[in-house]
């Protein structure tokens, strides 16, 4: 499984640099296919202690295409369109009920104000809440993982009982 | 210590590309000329984000390599068999294509069978730690029992036959408070995240770039 999980991944990204790349700078004479190339090689300096220090350049260039994708379309996704389909559109009891535990949940998670301060107060008790959400989403997750798994688990025995050994 | 091996450079690399793809995303109708760009350095990191798993290809090889030299006690001859399915299956999809009938013989008579066997095995696993774990020890614990046996017996069709309030009730810790703690979670990652992406971008998280030498 290990071997092959690592194979596919290994020749999808060997196809990609020979079709791509190198495939774009001989057959289409697009050069600049040279810059991803030279850099792909740097990475493996890694294995030379003396020229190690080159294989940042490359890993340098993926960290921050990495972040700047996930800075930009990570805060639409996932902070900006969280909040507004949360405030927006409460139509009936459960959505208000929601909104306020995520407002509740939200509130475990500050710990820009101090211990001290997290332990006194309102904050105590809208923490204490969050947790208290916090837990039922977790068993909620917990009961749904297990039930897939079942699922998979009973497939998996049908095909052996019935399928390959015609028991049924 | 060279200029050229100095961490401002990874560092200013990492600051520009992404810098670039900020301004490509949040003011790519202002100017547009950023766009090309932008999408050319991404189709880059699709190319030497490949050659990183010729990386992880090497470790694996040197990894095994090392249990076969040294006869490792009850491994090397699993080394052996991962190195040979794993070199098999590379040679027939680089030489012979991803449709050869042989690759897509080990793909859909091994791979898929052993992956859908991993993780049906889990249920296993999971309902033995489910048995030692869930213990109602206090209302926290007793909140995420109650809630993961609801969810259960939403899903199993003997719940319902049980109690008939199983579906409903399961239905609304799915789109309640399950929701509502997931949304919390993801508000809560960004923030992180966002804070994480800023102190990178300007250098001053440096754990990426590996030991100083």
């Amino acid at each position: 499984m290990l071997g092959l999980g690592v194979a596919i991944t290994t020749v999808m990204g060997i196809r990609n640099i020979l079709d791509i790349a190198i495939g774009g700078l001989i057959t289409k004479g697009e050069t600049t296919w040279i810059v991803p190339i030279i850099l792909g090689v740097l990475l493996f300096t890694r294995f030379f202690r003396q020229v190690a220090w080159l294989s940042r350049w490359p890993l340098a260039l993926l960290v921050g295409i990495g972040i700047g994708i996930s800075l930009g379309s990570g805060i639409d996704a996932n902070f900006i369109t969280q909040i507004r389909s949360t405030i927006t559109g409460v139509k009936d009891i459960n959505q208000a009920l929601l909104g306020v535990m995520v407002i509740l949940t939200i509130t475990y998670f500050i710990f820009s104000i101090g211990k001290a301060q997290r332990e006194k107060g309102v904050l105590k008790y809208t923490a204490q809440l969050g947790r208290y959400i916090m837990m039922i989403c977790f068993g909620a997750l917990f009961g749904n993982t297990v039930m897939t798994r079942m699922a998979l688990f009973i497939g998996q025995m049908r095909f052996l009982l019935f399928d390959w050994l015609k028991l049924g | 210590m060279s200029l050229l091996r100095q961490r401002e450079i990874p560092i200013g690399i990492t600051l520009i590309a992404g810098f670039l793809m900020l301004i490509d995303y949040y003011f790519r109708a202002e100017i547009p000329q950023v766009a090309g760009i932008s999408t050319t350095v991404q189709r880059w990191a699709v190319i030497i984000a490949a050659f990183a798993l010729l990386i992880g290809l090497i470790n694996i090889t040197r990894i095994h390599l090392n249990h076969l030299m040294k006869r490792t006690r009850g491994q090397w001859i699993f080394s052996v068999w991962c190195l040979f399915i794993m070199y098999l299956m590379i040679v027939v999809g680089l030489f012979g294509t991803v449709r050869h009938p042989i690759y897509q013989w080990l793909y859909t008579n091994i791979f898929l069978p052993i992956d859908a066997a991993m993780y049906s095995i889990l249920a296993l696993f999971i309902s033995s730690a489910a048995y030692r774990a869930f213990r109602a020890r206090n209302f926290e614990a007793f909140l995420m029992l109650a809630s993961g046996i609801i969810t259960m017996m939403m899903n199993a069709p003997i719940g319902e036959i049980i109690w008939k309030g199983f579906p409903v009730v399961g239905d609304w810790i799915m789109m309640v408070p399950n929701v509502a703690a997931q949304r919390a979670f993801l508000i809560c990652a960004v923030v992180g995240a966002v804070s994480l992406g800023i102190r990178t971008l300007l250098g001053m998280e440096r754990g990426y770039l590996g030991r100083e030498e």
